[in-house]
């Protein structure tokens, strides 16, 4: 997740790539919620209590974190979240709720 | 050959959803999506694109193909695994030689890459057919058991290989080199990472089996430790992909 400013994370965006939601409990996804330190939504905090790790690129003054560790597993849950936006080949947003069916097998691949 | 299996499973209430991961951009994908377009029977399977690789990073994808199963309920049922459409046809005998030098040595090697094809597309046929019930349904609690293992180190390489991706985008090629190899350092198990930098290299090799190739070419500036005919002799390429377990 680019980071634009590492003081302010964008909480739209951690939803959006992460599932994990800012209230005022701190940070929370399903019925787990994690106080973050004064309340702020900084890339230390993620950091530090969601175990989001930071690298950076000081030359190109980029900043980026990497999801969640603190389960211990790519997935903390079962439930499907956050519902991810893509591209159609026709340069269409298109959201996995739009095209998902009842049952789905999501498959990635790549022409590589 | 997902298109296909879609058309057995869509008419039971299962959807193929593929998803095509490349940073490059859509060129390289077009000419397998045009395939899939000519060869539909019926409705075309929902195909998107991630350029960003978001649905690797959210449900711990590492290989390609991988994919997960989502029940009707918005529950994952199946965490991320080696997919397979069908079971691999019977291939005819070779008309030509099989060819020598670098492009040899991959085709020896991917010809030893083991993959459980008909097990996985025998399961998914099951799910179409048995919902809840089947069998291969996992319990929420083996479904995160199965997923990925995450810690720290494997959050920093999707951190960097995330910066990776932007620096390529933007330009900065050779910058973007550090940031893939720290990732691949970092998450050695990640053939996607490295598969998809490799690919990114500028190659002298192109056309039939030539655009596959991942690896040092002559006169050419390799800036990684590893290549994939080398990297697959290393970790076995019996391991290339982890086995189906129901």
């Amino acid at each position: 997740m680019l980071v634009h400013d590492d003081r302010s994370i964008d909480a739209d965006v951690l939803q959006s790539r992460t599932g994990w939601t800012i209230r005022p409990e701190g940070a929370c996804k399903g019925d787990t919620c994690i106080p973050l330190p004064d309340n702020e939504l900084t890339a230390a905090a993620l950091s530090d209590k969601l175990g989001m790790a930071i690298a950076k690129d000081q030359a190109h003054g980029v900043t980026a974190l990497g999801p969640p560790s603190i389960a211990g597993r790519a997935l903390d849950s079962v439930r499907v979240s956050p519902d991810l936006e893509f591209e159609d080949f026709d340069g269409n947003t298109v959201r996995l709720s739009d095209v998902r069916g009842s049952r789905t097998v999501l498959v990635s691949w790549a022409p590589w | 050959m997902w298109q296909s299996l879609h058309e057995q499973v869509a008419p039971l209430g299962v959807t193929i959803v593929s998803v095509c991961l490349d940073t490059a951009g859509t060129e390289a994908a077009m000419p397998h999506v045009n395939a899939a377009l000519s060869a539909a029977q019926g409705s075309p399977h929902p195909m998107l694109f991630d350029p960003g690789h978001l649905v690797d990073e959210v449900f711990g994808m590492i290989n390609v193909p991988n994919a997960v199963w989502i029940d009707d309920s918005d529950n994952l049922v199946r965490a991320s695994e080696p997919a397979w459409p069908a079971a691999a046809p019977d291939r005819p005998p070779p008309s030509a030689p099989a060819p020598e030098g670098r492009i040899g040595a991959m085709m020896a090697n991917a010809a030893q890459i083991v993959a459980d094809r008909a097990e996985y597309a025998a399961a998914v046929h099951d799910w179409a057919i048995n919902g809840a019930d089947s069998r291969f349904v996992l319990a929420p609690d083996e479904v995160i058991a199965r997923s990925m293992p995450r810690g720290r180190d494997e959050s920093l390489a999707a951190a960097h290989f995330e910066i990776a991706q932007f620096l390529h985008r933007n330009g900065h090629q050779s910058d973007a080199v550090e940031h893939f190899r720290r990732s691949h350092e970092l998450h050695p198990d990640n053939w996607t990472y490295r598969r998809q930098a490799w690919s990114m290299q500028p190659s002298a090799l192109d056309g039939g089996l030539e655009r596959f190739w991942q690896g040092p070419t002559d006169g050419s500036d390799w800036p990684y430790p590893g290549d994939w005919v080398t990297d697959i002799k290393q970790s076995g390429p019996e391991n290339y992909y982890s086995r189906f377990v129901p």
